[in-house]
């Protein structure tokens, strides 16, 4: 580690000295360099190019130095230099639903920031003046603190109900941006909340139930609101909801006794999720601007198949090991664990139900686009490069389930037929349910689907509140002692000198014979 | 350091300025190079001076000058830890000014009569800073006020006129006040010199009723400098001032002068123990805390650049005595830490403003828009003077909201946390609009004013160098907060000074 602490900020230290630190480091590195290439061609002929580029390479450094940072000051600063500069990258294309969701994404990101710098100043005062996190795993939190680091680093997470700000700003946001934003920037939130809430604390543990509950209910709602939507980019949100939900049951396990086992796991998600959804989000911003060859296709199916845990995936070996977490974990009387394993499984339906709405929205999206400029030309050089920045993301993601320690072990272990049997059932019955969906035509009433989101009008009443156009006024007492002043100027002699010398002597004169 | 040295250095520092001053009030208005030599002279020397006492104090060496003055009360120069804090404060931003306004008046009338009072009010600025009396402070208190005054109504029209009455009522009150209370407390205790930890403890449990009233009255006349609530309407109409005017009145001169005699007031006349027994702490922080949210909350609904920052003054310097009411040596050093950030951050807006103002004819915040893109280093410093008010790191407003934040956790005054976070939160809500007008709005029709004032660069290099200067300094005094020269580690030296007087 660099200690900084004699130049910089007092405490200031950078280094990469957990595994959890190092692998987030390096796989949110990687993300955010396949996005900056892909961004080369995918955003050549955009406008406000230098503009895009000073807020992409603030954001990354941000997000750099909070993985890095030993102490609060540090990690803060990242922190708010990323999601200050991620603003500029939300509202880049300037019209009116980009700027509507960067209204309402900096409003939470300002108040996000100011909780948690609550949060970190009664944790550094409960510390005695330590502010390196590494020390703050031997203080004893309160409820407070914990309350305002789970609201503080949750309105980056983004799980319900704090995820309000994702589907309006990912959608807005261009391509590559929202897959750093998805992929790398919101499990910022993620770290923190392992970071800075020490695993075993005994007034954490009253959260671990909760938490878990809030984790199953934020991926289910993640699904659920994304079928009631048809832009793939809202989509790809809304699973961005539903996933970080799992990641918060995680987050959650880590903070019990038996941290140890649960980190790897909670890596690898955190790992498997970014690449996943990144290729995701970089796919869904070509499909939305060209006519696509036909093999393609494939560029969008293995990383929705990952994260559908199909068989062999990573998303299999990690859906087993929280499975398996799961089941193991202690739980108040009021849950279950086969419950919860149930819930498990039900969720890896919800999640196949996701991707294929998804696939449906962007076959439409092709649909229009080839009706509109006719089949897909011959691809350019720009669409190759596109398409070597997937296969990137593509290819960490085959490989890491076999070939990284910690995910080998738990891809090993779904090789056996119950497991993939486990595995495979709720992807088939998310087929069946489609295909009869389609043959009944099961729909809710148009006025369901693609809504406004009512947050835009709670951000408007925001604006207005902080922006008035008047204000209630101090009566202002009006004394106009002018005209007596110049009636009392009239009424002194031309010789004001001698006048006022005279005066002073008489007052000198009474109060000395007062006194 | 020899004896000589410690006894005129004090005096030598105030002459630096006030010597200039007298001698450009004789100039005639043409004799502009001899004016300018002389301005840059007087601050050349006093950075040089305030160098060389601030070595010394560091090392350990206190500065003492008197004269008899009063019976009883001798007029006293001291340099230790904590007026060293606002002469190198004021010398420093001194010099960005005397630079700023030179650009900034070229060719208007009565320049004169203008660097005249400018000296004359650094160099009251200064002795306030360095007197070591009570009795000392009140006259260059008194001075301040009226070397400022003509400042204030410098351009004559019937605005600033009014702006100047209302100016002069306000703060002869307030000096009246303040003069009262500190009969009061000399015939109670004397005027003796200050010291850490106070000289009223003898006569607390004998005079309880009189040291409040006296500690009220004083506070009142210090509150209408530090703009605290019921008494800061004057500041939002005096800036109508010309730009450097009320850079300087807002950073250094006026309510910093007020907020610097409560810190002197509350550490050095009362001292932590009887503040304490004569449960005068809380009342004054609760004030401070209120105007602090008052101040962001009336500046959310000002459409006028320099209003808006006028309303952010009155709460940013409520800050500081926040920090020094919370009683903790760790909310003392927000406090004190605070006094040089807000400083250096609330200068540099005001230089943005001057310069928008010159520039392009912009004074309303409306016609801002796209105003990034025409002058993109005023810009960028305006970006960062405000994300330093709000308290994002790496500025320097972060460090002192840090520091503030811990002291009111560790003074168990959680209350004070809820009002630093919200209103930080309302510090965004008014200044991130600007910035965002500045950077992502497309420019509407033509500026209202334009001048070309430079061939090159977006504006003339003398408005320009100032700004850039103390916009660099907001961002090394956050990043290096930990190194030898900061504030920080002044402040802190200040601390360690005054809670350790056992």
């Amino acid at each position: 580690m660099i200690d900084l602490s004699p130049w910089l900020w007092p405490g200031a230290g950078l280094g990469l000295v957990t595994e959890l630190q190092q692998v987030w480091w390096y796989f949110s590195l990687s993300l955010w360099l396949v996005a900056a290439a892909f961004s080369l061609a995918f955003m050549a002929k955009a406008a406000h190019k230098r503009r895009y580029w000073l807020f992409f390479g603030l954001s990354f450094a941000g997000n750099m130095l909070l993985i890095g940072a030993l102490d609060a000051i540090s990690f803060y600063l990242g922190f708010s230099v990323m999601s200050l500069s991620a603003y500029g990258l939300v509202v880049h294309s300037g019209d009116k639903t980009a700027r509507r969701a960067g209204r309402l994404y900096l409003q939470l990101a300002i108040i996000g920031e100011l909780l948690l710098f609550a949060a970190l100043i009664l944790r550094a005062s409960a510390a005695d003046g330590q502010y390196d996190w590494q020390s703050w795993q031997q203080v004893p939190l309160d409820h407070l603190t914990i309350l305002l680091t789970i609201t503080g680093l949750g309105l980056k997470a983004g799980f319900w109900p704090l995820h309000i700000w994702l589907p309006q700003a990912h959608p807005a946001a261009p391509a590559p941006a929202s897959a750093v934003l998805s992929g790398a920037m919101i499990k910022a939130g993620v770290l923190g909340l392992v970071m800075f809430l020490p695993a075993g604390d005994p007034l954490l543990q009253y959260w671990v139930p909760y938490m878990v509950c809030l984790g199953f209910f934020s991926a289910g709602f993640g699904v659920l609101a994304s079928l009631l939507y048809r832009q793939p980019k809202v989509i790809l949100a809304y699973s961005s909801v539903s996933q970080v939900g799992y990641i918060l049951i995680l987050v959650a396990l880590a903070w019990t006794a038996n941290a140890a086992a649960v980190l790897p796991v909670l890596i690898a998600y955190a790992a498997h999720h970014a690449f996943a959804k990144g290729a995701l989000f970089l796919f869904a911003g070509v499909n939305a601007k060209q006519p696509l060859p036909g093999y393609w296709q494939l560029f969008f199916w293995l990383p929705a198949l990952a994260l559908m845990a199909i068989p062999l995936s990573g998303g299999a070996a990690i859906k087993t090991g929280l499975k398996s977490l799961l089941s193991e974990m202690s739980v108040p009387g009021w849950l279950n664990t086969d419950i919860l394993t149930g819930l498990l499984t039900l969720g890896a339906l919800l999640t196949a139900l996701l991707f294929l709405h998804l696939a449906a929205a962007l076959r439409q999206q092709q649909r229009e686009l080839t009706s509109r400029y006719g089949l897909a030309p011959a691809p350019g050089f720009a669409l190759y490069w596109q398409g070597a920045c997937l296969l990137v993301l593509l290819l960490v993601l085959i490989w890491l389930p076999w070939q990284w320690q910690p995910m080998q072990q738990l891809s090993l272990q779904t090789l056996a037929w119950p497991k993939i049997w486990a595995l495979s059932f709720p992807l088939f019955l998310a087929v069946l349910l489609v295909y009869i969906a389609r043959w009944r035509q099961w729909r809710l009433p148009a006025t369901y689907y693609d809504r406004n989101s009512a947050v835009l009008l709670w951000s408007l009443w925001l604006k207005r509140l902080y922006q008035p156009q008047r204000q209630w006024q101090a009566p202002r007492l009006k004394f106009n002692w002018r005209a007596a002043e110049r009636a009392l100027n009239r009424l002194a002699p031309a010789n004001v000198v001698s006048s006022s010398a005279l005066l002073l002597l008489i007052m000198l004169l009474a109060g000395a014979a007062f006194l | 350091m020899s004896p000589f040295w410690l006894s005129y250095l004090p005096l030598a520092i105030i002459l630096s300025s006030l010597l200039p001053g007298l001698i450009i009030f004789t100039l005639k208005e043409q004799q502009v190079k001899l004016r300018i030599s002389l301005n840059l002279l007087g601050v050349t020397v006093k950075l040089i001076l305030v160098l060389i006492m601030w070595q010394a104090v560091k090392a350990g060496d206190i500065f003492y000058f008197s004269v008899p003055f009063l019976p009883g009360a001798d007029l006293v120069l001291q340099g230790d830890a904590l007026s060293l804090l606002f002469v190198v404060l004021s010398s420093v931003l001194w010099l960005a000014t005397t630079i700023y306004a030179i650009g900034y008046l070229e060719n208007s009338p009565l320049r004169s009569r203008f660097f005249g009072y400018f000296s004359l009010c650094v160099s009251a600025t200064v002795g306030l800073a360095l007197s070591g009396n009570l009795v000392s402070f009140l006259l260059f208190y008194e001075l301040l006020t009226l070397a400022t005054f003509p400042l204030v109504v410098h351009r004559g029209t019937p605005q600033s006129l009014a702006a100047g009455r209302r100016y002069l009522a306000y703060t002869l009150g307030g000096g009246l006040l303040l003069l009262t209370g500190v009969a009061l407390l000399h015939s109670l205790v004397q005027s003796p010199q200050f010291v850490p930890g106070g000289y009223v403890s003898a006569v607390v449990s004998e005079h309880s009723g009189l040291l409040q009233l006296a500690f009220g009255l004083m506070i009142a006349g210090l509150g209408v400098k530090a703009a605290l609530l019921p008494l800061h309407g004057w500041l939002p109409q005096a800036m109508v001032a010309p730009a450097p005017v009320s850079a300087l009145l807002h950073a250094v001169a006026v309510v910093k002068a007020g907020a610097f005699g409560i810190i002197r007031l509350v550490y050095d006349v009362f001292g932590v123990e009887s503040m304490q027994l004569l449960q005068l702490a809380e009342p004054l922080m609760l004030l401070a805390a209120a105007t602090i949210l008052y101040g962001s909350w009336r500046a959310l609904a000002q459409q006028d650049i320099k209003r808006r920052l006028a309303y952010s003054t009155i709460s940013q310097v409520s800050y500081i005595t926040v920090g020094v009411a919370m009683l903790g040596p760790l909310a003392a050093v927000g406090g004190l830490v605070h006094l040089v950030h807000q400083g250096v951050m609330k200068i540099t807006l005001f230089f943005c403003a001057g310069n928008y103002a010159e520039t392009l004819g912009v004074h309303k915040i409306n016609e801002l828009n796209g105003a990034g893109r025409r002058m993109p280093l005023t810009s960028v410093a305006f970006t960062l003077g405000a994300l330093g008010m709000i308290g994002i790191p790496p500025t320097a407003g972060f460090i002192s909201k840090w520091y503030l934040g811990l002291g009111a956790v560790a003074s168990d005054n959680q209350l004070m946390l809820l009002v630093f976070v919200f209103s930080g939160l309302l510090n965004a809500a008014y200044f991130l609009p600007i910035i965002y007008r500045l950077w992502f709005l497309p420019q509407r029709g033509s500026w209202p004013d334009e001048q070309r004032l430079s061939a090159r660069l977006e504006t003339h290099w003398m408005l320009l160098l100032p700004m850039l200067f103390t916009a660099l300094l907001i961002i090394l005094m956050g990043l290096f907060a930990s190194t030898g020269i900061s504030p920080l580690s002044w402040a802190e030296l200040i601390v360690e000074r005054e809670f350790s007087y056992d």
